[in-house]
């Protein structure tokens, strides 16, 4: 997704850029998680066109520390342009 | 109804970072929903009435207006300091079928396909590859859109081929805010579409084959360009091989396009004689810095679509840090000297990789580019015949009086018919020189001054040249598209001041125009614009 008043100079230029820095808490009995992309002003499509996923030594420990229950999710994603 | 934005900005800028220049407002049009319009001819009409609404909004104000797409162009052409329209979001396919078709014409009608504006070349190819299809050819990559590309001139090497401009087969123009202002352009000659598709798109007709070529390369100064009638081709795959050869090998197969004596085969592709074939596409990298006696040289053949094949697509793409580009742009300004040895170190990165082997359709073999950084790209149009003695004078000219930060590549195109396409010699060489983008020094010239020395050059050896509308040069050098394209200039000139009002004339002008003497409104003639009867 194309977006004309981007000022991004990294690899993003121009691109419509979703970027999600949060942590998930999940249930002793969660094996995992999954993130589902919805459709949205930044992402009309709702389909994927790239996506970045940085694993930090921070987010390792906190798993670790936290037995898994809580994920560190750093991920960037850019999204489809609709088709029309 | 479609809808735009409009932002007030204070400056614009190509995506690789060329500018920045002046700028006042950027206007963003987004289509109607389909729950309102769910017919794509209602959606596009409206898309019509919207584009025309925001040029009498300029014109009430005194203002400029230009449409843009990727700003992949490196030079200033896309760029209007009063009003830019974003039209990377009007990208509709709209179905052409038997019932649009011209009875006389010689095109198959499975082949045509009909594109708003803002399509780019990777949603062309996916639209075209549902049919089976594939377009002809492109540049290097895919991300232009459909009408930025034909008004530049975008190409590839596909040496038997042409330009992006060279499949079109029709324009839908928007030329001012009235109603008949929705013109609809082909050839007289070569008619695609009924009058009937016509008033489909709310448009008149006009069948003229030199209109039609003026339109083509128009630099985004005929109006706004709402939809693109192209031919495709049946999906088919290209087959790449990338190899080192001897240096004059690889230029005297520039300089005669002889495939079949050349010293140099790949042995997978030569005929029962064992004589070399054609390729689809020749390409040689030159690192003018370097000794060494070989080319890095890219060869591609035609095959037929057959699955299955090797995924071709790199999934996982790596790119530069981008903090190392800015250290080699400083290292490049404050010593020169020592540019060779950077160029040398990043050759990697730089060149394909030597033995590579791959086999994709075109979209897939001409993928995704990420963006580098600040980057120039300087290109200049040859006949083929005068490739080596070109690439002699402008390499020396960059060791003699640089050394700059790029290494320069020779790649093939057809003529085009486009009035004023820089691929005007029956195989033009386009020898560019590409790079990072660097700031003058005190022992470093500055991009333009190096783009006015590679003209002079070319001048002073009496070499026949153009220059490629979208790249870097000294584009106000005294008497350059006269120079260039001399009676064409004027007939394009002409053509473009009776196609336009006044009025509309100054409203789609330029300083880019206005710097090559391009905006020069000559002394209209209706016939040259007229529809004519098809023959």
């Amino acid at each position: 997704m194309p977006d004309p008043l981007s000022t991004r100079d990294d690899y993003y230029r121009d691109k419509m850029v979703i970027e999600k820095d949060t942590t998930i808490k999940i249930s002793v009995t969660s094996k995992d998680f999954t993130f589902l992309i919805k459709e949205s002003e930044e992402c009309p499509s709702g389909r994927l066109h790239t996506v970045e996923y940085r694993n930090t030594f921070g987010g390792v420990l906190l798993s670790a520390i936290t037995f898994g229950r809580k994920r560190k999710m750093k991920i960037k994603y850019v999204c489809m342009k609709p088709n029309n | 109804m479609a809808t735009t934005k409009t932002h007030h900005k204070d400056s614009w800028d190509t995506i690789h970072k060329n500018g920045p220049f002046p700028l006042k407002i950027i206007q963003i049009t987004n289509l109607a929903g389909e729950t309102k319009f769910p017919n794509k001819l209602d959606r596009y009409n409206d898309a019509t009435s919207e584009i025309q609404k925001l040029i009498r909004e300029a014109k009430t104000n005194g203002d400029g207006f230009r449409a843009y797409g990727s700003r992949w162009s490196l030079s200033d052409i896309a760029h209007q300091k009063d009003r830019m329209h974003y039209n990377g979001y009007m990208n509709l396919h709209i179905p052409v079928n038997a019932e649009d078709q011209h009875s006389q014409s010689p095109y198959d009608i499975e082949n045509l396909f009909y594109f708003q504006c803002g399509n780019t070349i990777k949603e062309i190819s996916h639209q075209l590859e549902e049919h089976g299809k594939s377009i002809m050819t492109s540049g290097a990559s895919n991300g232009q859109t459909i009408a930025g590309c034909i008004s530049t001139g975008v190409h590839g090497s596909a040496i038997d081929v042409g330009s992006i401009q060279d499949f079109v087969r029709g324009i839908h123009i928007i030329t001012g805010p009235n109603p008949e202002d929705s013109i609809y352009i082909e050839r007289n000659t070569k008619p695609a579409l009924n009058d009937a598709f016509a008033q489909k798109i709310n448009a008149r007709i006009i069948r003229n084959d030199e209109l039609f070529k003026a339109a083509l390369v128009s630099l985004g100064s005929f109006g706004f360009i709402h939809g693109v009638l192209i031919e495709g081709e049946d999906l088919f795959l290209l087959k790449r091989y990338v190899r080192k050869i001897d240096k004059q090998t690889a230029l005297q197969l520039a300089t005669t396009m002889d495939f079949a004596n050349s010293d140099f085969t790949i042995p997978e592709e030569v005929d029962q004689n064992g004589k070399g074939l054609r390729p689809f596409h020749y390409k040689v990298f030159i690192n003018q810095y370097s000794d060494e006696n070989e080319y890095v040289v890219e060869f591609m053949y035609k095959k037929n679509y057959e699955t299955p094949y090797p995924d071709p697509f790199p999934i996982i793409k790596q790119s530069l840090y981008k903090d190392l580009i800015y250290l080699f742009i400083k290292i490049a300004e404050k010593f020169p000297k020592k540019i060779p040895k950077l160029v040398k170190a990043l050759r990697k990165t730089i060149l394909p990789a030597v033995n590579e082997v791959t086999t994709g359709t075109l979209a897939e073999t001409f993928w995704d580019a990420g963006y580098q950084g600040p980057a120039f790209a300087c290109s200049f149009g040859v006949a083929h015949e005068d490739s080596e003695r070109t690439l002699e004078v402008l390499a020396k000219l960059t060791n003699d009086e640089g050394p700059f930060p790029g290494i320069f590549a020779m790649r093939f195109i057809k003529k085009s018919e486009a009035t004023l396409a820089f691929s005007k010699f029956p195989i033009t060489c386009m020898i560019e020189i590409d790079g990072v983008l660097w700031k003058e020094s005190r022992k470093l010239m500055s991009l333009e001054k190096y783009g006015r020395r590679m003209i002079e050059v070319l001048k002073e050896n009496n070499i026949p040249f153009t220059i490629h509308w979208g790249k870097n040069a000294d584009w106000a050098f005294p008497g350059l598209v006269d120079h260039m394209f001399g009676a064409e200039a004027t007939k394009w000139m002409k053509i473009r001041s009776t196609l336009l009002s006044e009025d509309m004339h100054t409203l789609f002008s330029n300083d880019f125009l206005d710097r090559t003497g391009l905006s020069k409104r000559e002394a209209t003639d209706d016939t040259l614009i007229a529809n004519l009867p098809i023959t």
